[in-house]
């Protein structure tokens, strides 16, 4: 029963999904510019935003019992929020530039910011299960938005395909756990666990799980990643990469660490280490930067499964901080690359933009290549940089619950990581631009510009001060 | 007798029959014919065990929605007869010997698990249109509402991706 009480704790949700359908008719009735709905979403992500910062010590379980607002799902949410924003602000010009910005992507892009919070915020596996949907819908619909591009098209058939099909084992899961325990309240298996660790009960749960991972793109699931994101319009692989990624996360992290399966750590650990090991080593033999950005999104999937690995309080922390830096970076990245994307003379048929282009863009532009460099450079680790804290945090509380080795092994592979970040800033700063646009500077639009600075400006803020984080998620340190 | 071991026997038997008619006919549009007969029936069966709303939705999806999709797909496909006369391969013992062991398996194991059995009287309730309504507008609201978003939200795509002009 949805009572009048239980709207006031929703309202983020609540203006995600009017604004969905208001943007809807807005696109309908101002089909010449697509100001009016570019700058209405704009405005309701926002105000999400602001509204979920204003509640997010707020503990309640609401609606009958489907939907748990706690600080922890209200820290996922506006770190899904804020890397929607961000795409947002730089999708305008690139999508203008191709030719499809319609005011239909809005809108789809708000429904998956819906389906995303819906999930975050499920306390039952119906819940999870229908904002996983929307969400799942809305990308196979943005990953085919470049029709004319046999990569685009390509890309979501593939994404959809895959995806219908782990949507069944996520279901079959979900069926299994709920005969084992005769509830689809996630509190309530949560509570009954301990005393109903049969076979039946774990297959379900190991299902359930294949259908995150393969959201995540933990190692065996991780094929779809490199050719979704390379086919899909780049910003909508950021954020695809980014608040796709988060949503999993944040729905899936409060349940493995309330359940404590610390006797499967080992099967954990492995799946972490074959997923870190994966990403990078294949992302050394790469040659286009959007391809290489896919490989590291696999890499820091495995980043994360080291924190889901230790399962403590400690590495939730670890793990949220590490999704905040990841949005700045990892989303900064490709607006850069949909930027310079976009300056290519036959901008508007796809072409592999491999790192020779690349060369030189610091004598072209060195905005630009600044703003890429301290993303790659954040990305790899360096001190400075907010990546550097989300591994810190991490890699800590993978030491605190004893897993040195599995430290170790993620630490050696950062340093391996290295080496390609820094190949593609050999080429920006220390070769000599060649090619017909030699010399020209990148065009970039004030939006899109202003995007990359948020993005910059995070970086290093969240690098400087990592404390910021904390301390406005007190609850986080306990 | 009462009459509803009548119109139990008269649809199951109904419903046997097609089955195996679909299977063994030649033409796909006919054996398409003997499945929209199946379904009915099976839906019959459904309104017996009190379970109004998938009765309904058998009739629905099942007869209306996806059988039309199927006779068109058929009908698109446009299939040559084949001339090959029917044998006895090995393949076709095999299907059967298979069907007939999994239907004595399900058959004994439904009839000594339930022999005697009364259906019990919140079984009876669950699957009426009434109680379902109940709960997917109670308990369950929230879920129909964020379905509507879903859906919407497909159409939407969908249309972007097929309608739009590309110039």
């Amino acid at each position: 029963m949805i009572n009048f009480n239980d709207l006031k704790e929703i309202i983020p949700l609540i203006i995600i999904a009017a604004s969905a359908l208001i943007s809807l008719l807005i696109a309908v009735y101002s089909k010449k510019s697509g100001m009016p709905v570019y700058v209405f979403s704009l405005l309701a992500v926002l105000a999400a935003l602001i509204f979920t910062g204003l509640n997010v010590t707020k503990d309640v379980i609401i609606i009958s019992e489907m939907l748990r607002i706690n600080p922890y799902s209200n820290a996922f949410c506006m770190i899904a929020l804020l890397s929607v924003f961000i795409t947002f602000m730089a999708s305008k010009d690139y999508l203008e530039k191709l030719g499809i910005n319609f005011g239909e992507y809005y809108s789809i892009l708000l429904f998956a910011l819906f389906g995303m919070m819906t999930m975050i915020y499920a306390n039952d596996m119906l819940t999870v299960f229908i904002g996983l949907e929307t969400m799942s819908i809305c990308f196979y619909v943005l990953t085919g938005l470049l029709r004319k591009r046999m990569k685009s098209n390509e890309s979501a058939m593939k994404y959809f395909l895959l995806g219908a099909f782990m949507t069944g084992f996520l279901l079959y899961g979900m069926s299994l756990i709920y005969g084992a325990t005769g509830y689809t309240n996630i509190t309530k298996i949560l509570a009954t666990y301990t005393a109903i660790r049969t076979p039946m009960f774990l297959i379900g749960l190991a299902l359930f799980m294949i259908g995150f991972f393969f959201k995540i793109g933990i190692f065996p699931f991780q094929m779809w990643i490199p050719d979704v994101y390379e086919g899909a319009p780049t910003v909508v692989s950021g954020m695809m990469s980014t608040a796709g990624k988060v949503a999993a996360v944040g729905t899936l992290i409060p349940v493995l660490i309330t359940l404590n399966l610390v006797e499967y750590k080992m099967l954990f650990s492995i799946l972490a280490t074959l997923t870190m090991l994966y990403g990078n080593i294949v992302a050394l033999s790469q040659s286009n930067l959007k391809r290489l950005l896919a490989y590291s999104s696999i890499a820091s999937a495995g980043y994360i499964m080291v924190g889901i690995t230790s399962m403590s309080d400690l590495s939730i922390k670890g793990i949220a901080f590490y999704l905040l830096a990841y949005v700045f970076m990892q989303l900064g990245a490709f607006i850069v690359v949909s930027v310079f994307e976009n300056s290519t003379p036959d901008g508007k048929d796809f072409r592999n933009v491999t790192f020779d282009e690349y060369k030189g863009l610091a004598k072209r532009s060195p905005v630009l290549a600044i703003a890429l460099t301290v993303f790659l450079l954040s990305l790899a680790g360096i001190p400075p940089f907010a990546g550097f804290w989300g591994k810190y945090y991490i890699f800590y509380a993978a030491i605190k619950s004893d897993l040195i080795w599995l430290s170790v092994i993620a630490i050696l592979l950062s340093v391996i990581s290295v080496y390609y970040y820094l190949k593609v800033i050999v080429y920006m700063w220390f070769k000599e631009p060649e090619g017909e646009t030699s010399g020209e500077a990148v065009p970039v639009k004030a939006l899109s510009y202003a995007a990359i600075m948020v993005s910059l400006a995070g970086t290093l803020l969240f690098g400087l001060y990592p404390d910021l984080f904390f301390t406005f998620f007190k609850f986080l340190i306990k | 007798m009462n009459i509803e071991t009548i119109i139990f026997l008269v649809f199951g038997i109904t419903a046997v029959v097609s089955a195996v008619l679909m299977v063994t006919r030649k033409n796909p549009i006919i054996s398409a014919i003997f499945l929209i007969l199946n379904f009915f029936t099976v839906a019959v069966i459904y309104l017996l065990l009190k379970a109004q709303f998938i009765a309904i939705i058998q009739v629905l999806v099942y007869m209306g929605a996806i059988m039309v999709l199927f006779l068109f797909v058929i009908m698109l496909l446009n299939l040559k007869e084949n001339k090959k006369p029917s044998e006895y391969s090995f393949k076709k013992i095999t299907a059967i010997l298979i069907s007939i062991l999994l239907a004595l398996l399900l058959g004994t194991s439904v009839y000594f698990g339930f022999q005697g059995k009364q259906m019990n009287e919140v079984a009876e309730k669950i699957g009426t249109a009434e109680s379902l309504g109940r709960t997917l507008f109670t308990t369950y609201s929230f879920h129909v509402l964020a379905a509507g978003m879903l859906l919407l939200a497909a159409i939407v795509g969908a249309v972007m991706l097929a309608k739009k002009k590309f110039e």
